[in-house]
């Protein structure tokens, strides 16, 4: 996996800032202290799409590319990208990539030049980038993520891949995907930490159903010290379906969880319309800055 | 060598077929779509089929005997007036993917569906 996972610094998301505290008020002369509050990365994307802009916009967790408003890539640290996942499942080995972003990446072509190479089929390269595409955005887009400023006519190394997305479904999306980690278990404490298998007896509910062959993956990656997005970046797969299944096999009682007194809270039904406000159970983006860095400590 | 459009638009022109989306079910997002929309929306059949996809694949009954990342095929379901069909994409990277096409009874057949359907799912993977 050291191929692949050397391929990190790799990843054009710049310096994130040095924040520590997960909960509570922002350092002075940060964030919400300069009156950015929640969601303004969400905001600055939907104003950026409405005014029909092309360029990249940086954030605190990410990076969303836009075409005339519309959403044609995006990047974060925590969602491995199109050149991790094919490498972990052995699809293109690190020469080839290397070589695709020496021949190709200067001219912004590498997906094209993919293809044209014969290396990879259009339809699984579309598939993969639209997935990694809506997998950064959604960190990109957390609550608490704050835009670093917008550079105009910036384009994406991998160049033209999947049809534009409009930016309201790409924030839709993400809010939808804050919801359904919240129904599958209602804590954000595994969400960051290392994930601890438990043994198979003490598995909760009357009647187990089998996990899924991704949470199988999950569960054989996870050797006590990964965190979700470092088995993410280990498999190759994407980090918001490894923290939904972390979530999950939490709930199920197949890994360890904080030991807490108070029973969980009630889980309310997602708020059509609009971003509701950010909950205990949106992992934060500080808790993800923590994993990053320790993505980074390893290299 | 088809692009996710060209795949859709081919299974748009399946026998019968009335509409057809590709779905990502580890989040239940629908990553495309073309045709009639089913009774509550492209939204709403990708949840719904999300949720049969959940239950198939985790019920040990049928997938006990098998091993592979993706351990079912297709997923069948017919009604007095529809059939849906759910066929699961095995993709090179790890992914949870299925195309859904739901078809007229009275117009598809379901066997050269299912058949057009799986041809469908291996071309977009193939170079």
């Amino acid at each position: 996996m050291n191929s692949t996972e050397a391929v990190l610094p790799s990843l054009a998301v710049r310096s994130l800032p040095r924040r520590t505290q997960a909960h509570g008020a922002p350092p002075p002369g940060t964030g919400r202290s300069r009156g950015l509050g929640a969601y303004a990365f969400t905001a600055a994307l939907a104003q950026l799409a409405e005014a029909g802009a092309s360029g990249a916009l940086y954030g605190s967790a990410g990076a969303v590319y836009l075409r005339d408003g519309a959403v044609v890539h995006a990047e974060s640290p925590c969602a491995p990208d199109l050149g991790v996942r094919l490498m972990a499942c052995g699809r293109l080995s690190p020469d080839q990539w290397r070589e695709a972003i020496t021949t190709a990446g200067a001219e912004h072509g590498v997906g094209p030049h993919l293809v044209d190479s014969g290396r990879l089929a259009r339809g699984e390269l579309e598939l993969c980038h639209l997935l990694a595409l809506f997998d950064a955005a959604y960190f990109s887009l957390l609550p608490d993520s704050e835009p670093e400023g917008f550079q105009p006519g910036v384009t994406s190394r991998l160049g033209p891949i999947s049809p534009p997305v409009p930016a309201g479904r790409v924030a839709r999306e993400a809010q939808r995907r804050r919801a359904q980690l919240e129904r599958a278990w209602p804590w954000d404490d595994t969400d960051a930490g290392p994930v601890v298998p438990r043994p198979g007896d003490e598995f909760r509910g009357d009647r187990v159903r089998g996990p899924t062959p991704g949470q199988l993956a999950v569960l054989a990656a996870a050797d006590c010290s990964r965190t979700p997005v470092q088995i993410a970046w280990h498999l190759g797969r994407s980090a918001f379906a490894t923290l939904l299944d972390v979530r999950r096999l939490a709930a199920a009682g197949r890994i360890a969880t904080p030991a807490r007194a108070e029973a969980p809270p009630s889980v309310s039904p997602p708020v059509p319309g609009g971003p509701h406000p950010a909950s205990s159970a949106d992992p934060s983006v500080t808790l993800l800055l923590r994993v990053r860095a320790a993505l980074e400590a390893r290299l | 060598m088809p692009g996710i459009d060209e795949c859709l638009s081919e299974a748009l022109a399946i026998p019968g077929v009335l509409g057809a989306s590709l779905v990502d079910w580890s989040s239940g997002l629908v990553l495309g779509a073309v045709g009639q929309e089913p009774a509550h929306g492209h939204e709403a059949a990708a949840a719904d089929a999300t949720e049969a996809a959940r239950a198939v694949v985790e019920g040990a009954t049928f997938t006990a005997k098998e091993s592979g990342r993706i351990p079912v095929e297709d997923i069948i379901i017919t009604t007095p007036g529809s059939y849906h069909l759910i066929r699961f994409l095995a993709t090179s990277f790890d992914s949870d993917v299925f195309l859904h096409i739901w078809l007229d009874r009275a117009i598809a057949n379901l066997a050269v569906a299912r058949l057009g359907l799986q041809s469908i799912a291996d071309r977009m993977m193939l170079v």
